[in-house]
């Protein structure tokens, strides 16, 4: 039960996140779209990338909620509903197959059904190739969905794809960049310096 | 092993600082320090060149922290021939002095 509990939760928190980032694309970062689907920093993809390190393969169901969330409700898209549920099949295939490709591929991953990563060991280069191998998944299904589907039909452009593979990039790996940057500056404030003290002064 | 959330996330997002060594301005007067203070404790002495040779950061910011660190007191210079060399300044040593001072205390109250 306490493990059921464990997975709505993650599928929640990821799919609350997901469509929070597209609700923030969308609207604040329209400067950076290529067009109505394609755009050159993608930060999304960041919550992809880094909800499949942190759930596994759970992650694809939240991502796929999200995205739900977001084409139902908040930005209504004019699809049809079989091309909804293809959509979110879309978004949860590729995080899953990335996974699975970089849990054969890294030497950091052990179990492959059931990823565990090794975090104390993972280092930045570790997080690129995940964030290259989940953009070329999702940027290879996106376009079969685009060339697919009624609404949008799209023709293959190898020119639109690379664009696509580029924002997926950019936005994960710069966006785990800059949380980066920020943590190390608020681990730098004086406020949290207190807290340490007060922990040590405690433990004195 | 298994790990929590918490740990998980805290990993990802130190990750560059822990694993890249990452350096911020505002650690690399304390790099420099520690350099020094290491070289002395083996009885060894740093001239501005090998703190460059380093790599704590680039050429020219190397010689404003040091210059920071030298106006602070934190750093002194001492010649020998030709080569300056760098020893930790009053202020430092008042530091540590300090420092050895509050764990003299700590430790007699322990006992």
């Amino acid at each position: 039960m306490r493990k059921i509990i464990e997975i709505t939760n993650e599928i929640l928190l990821t799919a609350f996140f997901y469509a929070l980032f597209r609700f923030i694309q969308s609207e604040y970062l329209s400067n950076s779209q290529y067009n109505d689907f394609i755009s050159i920093f993608y930060i999304p993809a960041a919550i992809r990338v880094f909800s499949s390190l942190l759930f596994g393969y759970w992650a694809a169901a939240g991502i796929a909620l999200g995205l739900f969330v977001d084409i139902v409700y908040m930005h209504p898209e004019q699809f049809m509903m079989s091309e909804i549920i293809f959509r979110m099949l879309q978004v949860a295939i590729s995080l899953m197959l990335s996974l699975l490709i970089w849990a054969k591929l890294s030497t950091k991953v052990t179990f492959i059904s059931n990823p565990v990563i090794d975090f104390e060991h993972i280092n930045a280069f570790d997080i690129l190739q995940i964030c290259l191998i989940e953009a070329i998944f999702n940027s290879l299904t996106a376009h079969i969905f685009y060339i697919w589907s009624p609404t949008v039909h799209l023709d293959f452009d190898l020119y639109y794809f690379a664009v696509m593979l580029f924002g997926d990039v950019t936005g994960s790996f710069l966006l785990f960049v800059v949380a980066n940057v920020i943590f190390s500056v608020l681990k730098r404030i004086p406020a949290f310096a207190r807290k340490d003290h007060d922990n040590t002064t405690n433990n004195q | 092993m298994k790990i929590g959330l918490a740990s998980k996330i805290y990993c990802l997002l130190s990750l560059l600082e822990t694993k890249h060594n990452l350096s911020w301005a505002d650690g690399l007067h304390r790099q420099i320090l520690m350099a020094v203070l290491n070289a002395q404790c083996s009885g060894m002495k740093y001239s501005n060149q090998e703190i460059v040779d380093l790599n704590l950061t680039s050429r020219s910011s190397t010689y404003r922290k040091i210059s920071d660190l030298k106006q602070l007191g934190f750093l002194s210079e001492i010649w020998d021939d030709t080569t300056c060399y760098l020893i930790l300044g009053p202020s430092a040593v008042g530091m540590l002095a300090e420092a050895d001072n509050t764990l003299k205390v700590m430790s007699e109250k322990d006992n």
